[in-house]
């Protein structure tokens, strides 16, 4: 089963819902899709926040967690934040094993990462 | 039990080999495979994505770090014991692995330090019972994992 990524832009916010299998073969393409994203907004010089959802990702190994490292040196470059919402117990088993919570923020829903975004005065139209 | 008791009750039960060219594609389909072979054992839903999760991350291994020139295959064989030891071994007749021991520890990659983790060994380490790596610059790496599954399964 193929890997997919749903984007949209909530203001400063991408959203990010994977779907499907997130392996080594599919990362390359979840990678682009989302640097592509990223760099449409990046020249406007504000932070950029990064909000993923690992709803319905029904397979995840460990290149899941390079997509997401290789991504957040991108956002920090911005001054954003990266959001991690939705995620089963086993994603989160694996995220958990890397660290990858010192510096991506886990939140419950994209809902909730977007209400932190928004408190901070974070999002913003551009 | 000590475990020269263990090895007179355990029984092959089913065995199965895949050769398969290393390229990223086959990362799914031995995931399908493993998957497929192990269901014969009625594992629960968690041992069979820990079972491919585990494999993943070996064959993942093997077509970037095994062929970092491209060709090559993968040898990937599964047996199945009657006291529900379950045994995976993924080959390679690539580079092979300098330093074993430091390959192992988290976070450690020759990869693209950007885009890989360097989690690999670990994942493999924690989804299953054991892991052993026999690995020489030259000939290539073998990675055994062995995942006992719950009991229930009868021959």
């Amino acid at each position: 089963m193929n890997a997919s990524c749903q984007t949209t832009w909530e203001g400063s916010c991408l959203v990010a819902s994977l779907s499907g299998e997130v392996d080594h073969h599919q990362a390359a393409a979840l990678r682009e899709q989302l640097d592509e994203e990223i760099s449409r907004k990046s020249a406007v010089k504000r932070p950029i926040h990064l909000i993923f959802s690992f709803e319905k990702v029904t397979f995840m190994d460990s290149s899941g967690i390079g997509v997401i490292m290789g991504r957040y040196n991108k956002i920090r470059e911005t001054g954003g934040t990266v959001f991690i919402t939705g995620c089963g117990d086993y994603v989160d088993r694996i995220l958990e094993m890397s660290g990858i919570y010192t510096i991506a923020r886990r939140e419950e829903s994209v809902a909730h990462a977007l209400y932190q975004c928004g408190k901070a005065g974070q999002i913003y139209e551009q | 039990m000590n475990s020269e008791c263990r090895v007179e009750e355990r029984k092959l039960c089913n065995r199965l080999e895949a050769v398969f060219p290393a390229i990223s594609q086959n990362e799914g389909l031995a995931r399908a495979v493993a998957a497929a072979f192990a269901a014969q054992a009625d594992p629960t839903v968690e041992e069979l994505t820990e079972i491919r999760t585990a494999l993943s991350e070996a064959v993942s291994n093997a077509v970037i770090y095994g062929y970092p020139q491209g060709e090559g295959q993968v040898r990937l064989e599964l047996s199945l014991y009657s006291d529900g030891r379950f045994v995976m071994v993924v080959e390679d007749q690539g580079v092979g692995i300098p330093d074993v021991e430091r390959a192992r520890e988290p976070l450690f990659t020759t990869g693209d330090a950007q885009e890989r983790s360097g989690m690999g060994f670990t994942v493999m380490e924690s989804f299953t019972d054991r892991l052993d790596v026999v690995s020489a610059p030259g000939k290539g790496t073998r990675i055994t994992m062995v995942k006992q599954l719950d009991q229930s399964y009868e021959l």
